[in-house]
């Protein structure tokens, strides 16, 4: 069950590197590259804030 | 041992051209000391192609050294020379070259050295013309960025012997002058003359030199939609013109993103306040920041992601 659905708006050169990027095998898709960004720069910034 | 092609003195006030070909050295070296040289730099085959400031300080900030390049500019944006050794260490690329006007309007010398006019006379050997003169790469010069933003101008300390060594990369027209500001702290107050040596650069000092990538993206003339060399002043509209801009027309898809509500608290803690209630946009932030901090590694022109 989503929380919140959040409609990204992205142009043809946005997408085209993102799915570059789910073909090197960083996520299965656009969603899920979506999420693993937001976790990656979270996991960042709350490093960040503790150092 | 490197074998030495040629040697010459620049006396103050003036600059000369020099066919740098791939695979030899210029040495820039202080005679006395403390002396400033402006450098220009093209493509010995191509004068539209030269040493572009802009990108050099983009790629190796403002004060590059040994160890960086000298890169031509965009759309060729190919490495022309690289420093091969540098024992002042200290170089500029945020001040343009001193013209006549300055010296006239701040100083009101009707006539006075100056880089631009030095650079001018030093390129009409090979047929260039005043509005040929581009952005100088300034060796031997000391300059920082204030904290309110503009670019200022030290004093230096190079000595007697300090050179830079200048490996050309593809066959160049080098153009160092003895920079023209003698009522300036650009040369301590002075003008002294600079030695030039050119060496035939050995396979060890070739082998010092990076790769730099060969991308599609350095395009020359034979990819230009108009390659010829526009030779008279006026400008007059082509009527034939039909505009070709790339990827156009920018068009956006909508792409749903469900978070969870653990995710939705990680993204309520990343957000940037700038974009308000507008989550779309932050999200769209938070994808390309993540982007950037994971893959751009693009410093030395070399690509990140390619296809």
């Amino acid at each position: 069950m989503a929380a919140r659905t959040v409609t990204l708006m992205l142009n043809q050169q946005q997408l085209a590197l993102l799915d570059r990027t789910i073909a090197q095998g960083a996520a299965a898709d656009r969603a899920s590259l979506v999420r693993l960004a937001l976790r990656e720069l979270a996991a960042s910034r709350q490093a960040g804030a503790t150092k | 041992m490197r074998t030495v092609l040629s040697e010459r003195t620049l006396e103050p006030g003036t600059g000369k051209a020099i066919e740098l070909l791939a695979g030899q050295i210029l040495r820039i070296e202080q005679v006395e000391g403390g002396q400033c040289v402006d450098f220009n730099a093209f493509n010995l085959h191509d004068y539209k192609e030269f040493m572009h400031c802009g990108r050099t300080r983009t790629v190796h900030g403002f004060n590059p050294s040994q160890g960086t390049f000298l890169w031509s500019q965009p759309p060729r944006e190919r490495a022309m020379l690289y420093i091969l050794a540098d024992t002042y260490g200290r170089n500029d690329v945020l001040f343009p070259r001193c013209s006549a006007y300055l010296y006239e309007s701040a100083y009101g010398f009707d006539a006075h050295t100056n880089c631009h006019d030095i650079q001018s006379e030093a390129q009409r050997e090979y047929g260039l013309t005043p509005d040929d003169v581009h952005d100088s790469f300034n060796f031997f010069m000391n300059t920082e960025v204030t904290l309110e933003g503009r670019a200022s101008i030290t004093r230096q300390t190079s000595k007697a012997g300090d050179y830079v060594d200048l490996l050309a990369l593809v066959d160049v027209l080098a153009v160092p002058n003895v920079c023209g500001a003698d009522i300036m702290r650009t040369s301590n107050f002075g003008l002294k003359p600079i030695r030039l040596t050119v060496f035939e650069a050995t396979a060890e000092d070739m082998d010092a030199v990076p790769k730099t990538p060969i991308l599609k993206s350095q395009r020359t003339p034979a990819d230009f939609r108009q390659p010829n060399i526009k030779a008279d002043r006026e400008l007059r509209r082509d009527t034939a013109y039909r505009p070709e801009f790339t990827n156009v027309p920018i068009i956006h898809q909508p792409i749903a993103i469900e978070l969870s509500d653990e995710e939705a608290a990680l993204f309520d803690a990343v957000k940037l306040p700038q974009y308000g209630n507008d989550d779309a946009q932050a999200l769209r932030d938070v994808v390309f920041t993540w982007w950037e901090e994971r893959y751009l590694a693009a410093a030395s022109g070399a690509p990140a992601i390619g296809d």
